[in-house]
C-alpha cells in the first residue's frame, strides 16, 4: 500500500495545489462522512485551517464559508437574522451540539445527500454556490453538474433578498434524519417550494410556487397539494411513499401558512 | 507523522498515523478518560473540546489538531470529580460510561455565554446519549451541580 499522507493547507491556493499533485486525494471537510478508518484513503487533503470557516456579511449577501460548521449557522446572529432564521431552524437539532461542531456546509453540499436538511433550506433561498475552479452558480445548477473530484467548493451566497421563509419537517426521533422536510420561501412576486428527504434530495415545486403565487383563499392547502401531486417519493427504512406523499401536503402547507400570515 | 498541539493546556508532540482518529490516538497514548461509543459521531461518549468546542472525537482526524488545543476529562480533574458526584446522588450514573463525555459537554456549556437554562441543558444532553439512566435525573443532576436552580 502506498503511503499514507495527511495536508492541512492553509488557503485555499494551497489545497488545489495539492488536489492537482495528488490525484484520488480526499478532501476532509467535517470529516464525519469521510470515515477514516473505514476508506482507503491514500491522501487526505483537510481544510480545516484553510481559512473557510467564516460566516460573513459579503457585498452580494451573506456569506456561508465551507467550513462554517452547523454550530456556527445555528447560533450565527446574522445566519438567525436571514430569511426568518431558516437556515438555523434547519440544522439545529440535527443529532447534537459535538456533532454540529464538525459537520460543514462544504461537506454537505457536496455530498448531495438527499436527506439533507440544509440543502432543502438553501434551495429555497435562491443560494449560489462559490467553487475555486468552476465559479459562482446558482446551487440548483450545481446539483445537476456532474462532480469535480479536483475542485473545491469554498462557500455559499445567499442574495440580499427580503424573504419571508418557513421551515417543516418530520423526524421519527428529535435527533433522527428526517421523513421528510420542507421549506417554504416568498417575496414581491417570488415563492420558492423545496421538498427533500423524499427520500430524494430537495427539488423545487413548480407548481405549489405557482399556487402560492396565485394566491387567495386556500393558498397555502393548495401549495401543499400541489406538491404532494407533483413530486416522486420512494421508500426507506423511515417511512413509504405513500406516507411521504400525505405529509408533504401537511408539512408544505403548513410551512406555506407560516409565510402568508 | 508528528503533531504538536497543547493537550490539556501543555505542548505536546506525538507521532500519529496520518489517517488516525484522535479518539484512537488520545487513548493509544494512554489518555484513556475518552471513551469510543458508537463511532459514527452519533453518542457523544467520546466528546473532547477542540480549541474550546465541544467535538465527537471518533470522527475528527488526529492529524487536524496539529496547532490546535485539545481538552479532555483528564485536564479537569476537580469538574469530573463534582460532576460525577452531582450525578451520583441523583441516581443518574449507572454504568458511568458516558460520564467522560458528559463532563465534557458540560464544560463546554458552562463556557457559553448566558445561563445554562433548561433548554440549553437539554440541547446539550441531546448529544449525550446514557443508555442506564435517562435524561431527566441527568437534567436534575446537572442543574444541582451548576447551582442549585430549580
Ligand atoms: C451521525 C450523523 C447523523 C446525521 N444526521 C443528519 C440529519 O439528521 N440531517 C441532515 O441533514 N444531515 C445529517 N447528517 C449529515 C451531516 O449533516 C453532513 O451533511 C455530513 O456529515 C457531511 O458533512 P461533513 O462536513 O462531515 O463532510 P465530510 O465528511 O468532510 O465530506 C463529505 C464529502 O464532501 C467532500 N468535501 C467536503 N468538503 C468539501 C469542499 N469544501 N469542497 C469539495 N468537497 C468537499 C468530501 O471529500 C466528502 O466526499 C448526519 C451525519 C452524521 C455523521
Amino acid at each position: 500500500m502506498a503511503e499514507q499522507q495527511y495536508f492541512k493547507p492553509r488557503s485555499v491556493d494551497e489545497a488545489s495545489a495539492l488536489l492537482g499533485d495528488h490525484p484520488g486525494a480526499v478532501i476532509i471537510g467535517g470529516g464525519a462522512y469521510v470515515r477514516l478508518g473505514s476508506r482507503k484513503i491514500t491522501t487526505a487533503v483537510d481544510l480545516f485551517d484553510a481559512g473557510l470557516d467564516y460566516v460573513r456579511a459579503g457585498a452580494d449577501g451573506l456569506e456561508l464559508g465551507a467550513m462554517a460548521t452547523f454550530r456556527m449557522l445555528e447560533t450565527d446572529s446574522l445566519v438567525n437574522g436571514y430569511a426568518d432564521g431558516v437556515v438555523s431552524r434547519s440544522v439545529e437539532r440535527i443529532v447534537g451540539v459535538q456533532m454540529r461542531n464538525i459537520t460543514t456546509v462544504g461537506g454537505t453540499l457536496y455530498g448531495r445527500y438527499g436527506f439533507s436538511n440544509l440543502i432543502t433550506a438553501l434551495l429555497a433561498l435562491d443560494a449560489e454556490v462559490a467553487l475555486h475552479r468552476a465559479g459562482r452558480m446558482p446551487l440548483e445548477r450545481f446539483f445537476t453538474t456532474k462532480p469535480d473530484p479536483g475542485d473545491i467548493l469554498t462557500g455559499v451566497i445567499l442574495p440580499d433578498l427580503p424573504w419571508r421563509a418557513a421551515w417543516r419537517d418530520l423526524t421519527r426521533t428529535v435527533n433522527d434524519y428526517a421523513v421528510l422536510n420542507t421549506a417554504v420561501a416568498v417575496r414581491e412576486g417570488q415563492a420558492r417550494v423545496v421538498v427533500g428527504a423524499r427520500p430524494g434530495r430537495g427539488v423545487r415545486c413548480a407548481e405549489a410556487e405557482a399556487a402560492l403565487l396565485a394566491g387567495g383563499e386556500g393558498a397555502a392547502d393548495k401549495a401543499g397539494r400541489a406538491a404532494a401531486a407533483e413530486l416522486e417519493f420512494g421508500d426507506d427504512v423511515r417511512a413509504s411513499a405513500a406516507y411521504r406523499r400525505e405529509l408533504c401536503g401537511t408539512l408544505v402547507a403548513r410551512a406555506a401558512r407560516e409565510v402568508l400570515s | 507523522m508528528k503533531i504538536t498541539f497543547a493537550l490539556n493546556g501543555r505542548e505536546t508532540t506525538w507521532e500519529i498515523e496520518p489517517v488516525e482518529t484522535l479518539l484512537e490516538a488520545l487513548r493509544r497514548h494512554g489518555l484513556t478518560g475518552v471513551k469510543q461509543g458508537c463511532d459514527t459521531a452519533s453518542c457523544g461518549v467520546c466528546t473532547v473540546l477542540l480549541d474550546g468546542k465541544p467535538v465527537p472525537s471518533c470522527a475528527v482526524p488526529a492529524a487536524r489538531v496539529d496547532g490546535h488545543a485539545v481538552l479532555t476529562v483528564e485536564g479537569v480533574p476537580e469538574k469530573a470529580r463534582a460532576v460525577g458526584e452531582a450525578l451520583a446522588a441523583e441516581g443518574a450514573d449507572q454504568c458511568g460510561y458516558c460520564a467522560p463525555g458528559l463532563v465534557m459537554s458540560l464544560v463546554a456549556m458552562e463556557q457559553e455565554p448566558g445561563p445554562p437554562d433548561e433548554d440549553k441543558i437539554a440541547s446539550y444532553l441531546a448529544g449525550n446519549l446514557c443508555r442506564c439512566s435517562g435524561y431527566a435525573s441527568q437534567s436534575r443532576a446537572i442543574k444541582k451541580y451548576l447551582g442549585g436552580k430549580p
